[in-house]
């Protein structure tokens, strides 16, 4: 049931950020939705969600942006796992959100850097036909840091209360 | 470290990137089209109707913000429609004489262009790649290079075709050239994208006699992308008398990213 819950808010993210930022955007103020809720899912949750979501959600993204697979998906899921281990697991036992807000801060980093450096990569290989600007991610670098940490908190509450939800269910599960 | 290398995290991980890796073979062979298709599709219910919510709302505050320079633009757009009737009338008597002489002299008529209606399944909002995804490829004889035009002006250039869908490079980006002349008086340069969806008609000679205002049309040296279709209008010199050539922005009327159905240039 979880994981039909994450198609439908990965595929109304995607939904949202078309129709809203493709005519508000302003200058790369768009915030990335999907990597802040794989973050957010990869401190809350124990299990292995974040890497569901960022599967299928780097996968979407890369289709709807026209960008050779791999260039949303690979940073996403390399953001989850590093987050889940490195924040919950090894450095901090109790994960507070400005932990989140910091994660969030480096994966952008990341992500906007891979998806340069990955479609240069295939571009030189004649695996796809025109490679992302280094200028125009770096024009638009500070403004994509300005709305995901805008968003990073209320995101990280929404995973959470989720998360409460999900365990709540558990526990009142009907038995047959 | 050998811990962390046999666990289950690090297992799912790795079959996950195997996943991706076969994603991309797939997606660089052109299986992954229905696939492609469908998740395209799919988000397109909620993105129409928060467009529909978004759109009166960005409009009517822009306008509220802009209301002096909308005044300002009425007027000139009058005086402009004044001016363009008057032209328009020896258009015709022009077009007349034309239509008679080259039936006197036996001329070939002007060839028409071919053009392939599509939708836009999804535009780049985060200004990363600059491009837009079309809902037509090969099946409907789309090829790479061709031009893509909405409302008369040239908003793109097709660069990878699938079967099913395109992808196409908007002409804002840093990346695309266009070359371009003026329709004027044929003074050629380049139109080339500049960073914050400008564009600028850029390589044109010093000498040339360019004014804010003149229109800029293809030149038609690419043979994929037909002479004379419209790329917009001349606006601020951005060159110095001393350098080697003019370089003026260019403006287009049309919002590339807001565009929802285009046409693409199949000749």
């Amino acid at each position: 049931m979880r994981y039909v819950v994450y198609v439908i808010i990965i595929g109304a993210i995607i939904g949202v950020t078309f129709g809203l930022f493709a005519s508000w955007g302003w200058n790369g103020l768009v915030p990335d939705l999907i990597l802040l809720m794989v973050i957010a899912l990869s401190l809350v949750f124990e299990g292995l969600d974040y890497l569901f979501v960022s599967l299928l959600g780097g996968f979407w993204l890369d289709i709807v942006y026209g960008l050779p697979i791999g260039s949303f998906t690979i940073p996403l899921l390399f953001c989850g796992a590093v987050s889940s281990l490195l924040l919950r697991k090894w450095l901090f036992s109790e994960v507070k959100w400005y932990h989140f807000v910091g994660a969030i801060i480096a994966a952008t980093i990341l992500l906007k850097f891979w998806i340069w450096l990955y479609s240069n990569m295939l571009f030189a290989f004649h695996w796809y036909a025109v490679p992302v600007s280094g200028g125009q991610i770096m024009r638009n670098l500070i403004w994509a840091i300005i709305a995901n940490v805008v968003l990073a908190y209320p995101v990280y509450v929404i995973v959470e209360m989720f998360a409460r939800s999900q365990l709540r269910w558990q526990k009142n599960k009907i038995k047959l | 470290m050998i811990r962390f290398i046999y666990s289950r995290t690090f297992l799912a991980f790795a079959i996950a990137l195997v996943i991706v890796l076969l994603g991309l073979v797939m997606q660089v062979k052109g299986w992954l089209q229905p696939i492609e298709y469908a998740l395209l599709q799919a988000p397109r219910p909620v993105s129409n109707i928060v467009r529909s919510v978004a759109e009166p709302v960005r409009v009517f505050f822009t306008t509220i913000g802009s209301l002096r320079s909308v005044v300002r633009e009425n007027a000139t757009l009058q005086a402009q429609v004044v001016s363009l009737q008057q032209q328009q009338v020896q258009l015709d008597k022009l077009r007349t004489d034309n239509d008679l002489l080259r039936e006197e002299l036996k001329f070939k008529g002007q060839s028409k262009l071919t053009l392939e209606s599509c939708s836009v399944l999804s535009i780049d909002p985060q200004e990363l790649s600059d491009t837009m995804v079309l809902s037509c490829g090969k099946e409907q004889g789309i090829q790479e290079g061709q031009a893509v035009l909405s409302q008369g002006y040239l908003v793109a250039k097709v660069t990878y075709v699938g079967s099913y869908t395109s992808t196409a490079l908007l002409i804002s980006n840093a990346q695309s050239s266009i070359d371009a002349r003026l329709s004027k008086n044929n003074t050629e340069g380049v139109v080339k994208g500049s960073f914050g969806s400008g564009m600028v008609f850029d390589l044109v000679s010093q000498n040339a006699d360019v004014n804010a205002g003149d229109l800029v049309v293809t030149a038609g040296i690419n043979s994929r992308i037909p002479k004379d279709i419209l790329i917009g209008q001349v606006g601020n010199v951005l060159s110095n008398p001393n350098d080697l050539f003019k370089k003026m922005s260019v403006t287009s009327p049309v919002r590339q990213r807001a565009v929802e159905f285009v046409y693409v240039v199949k000749q």
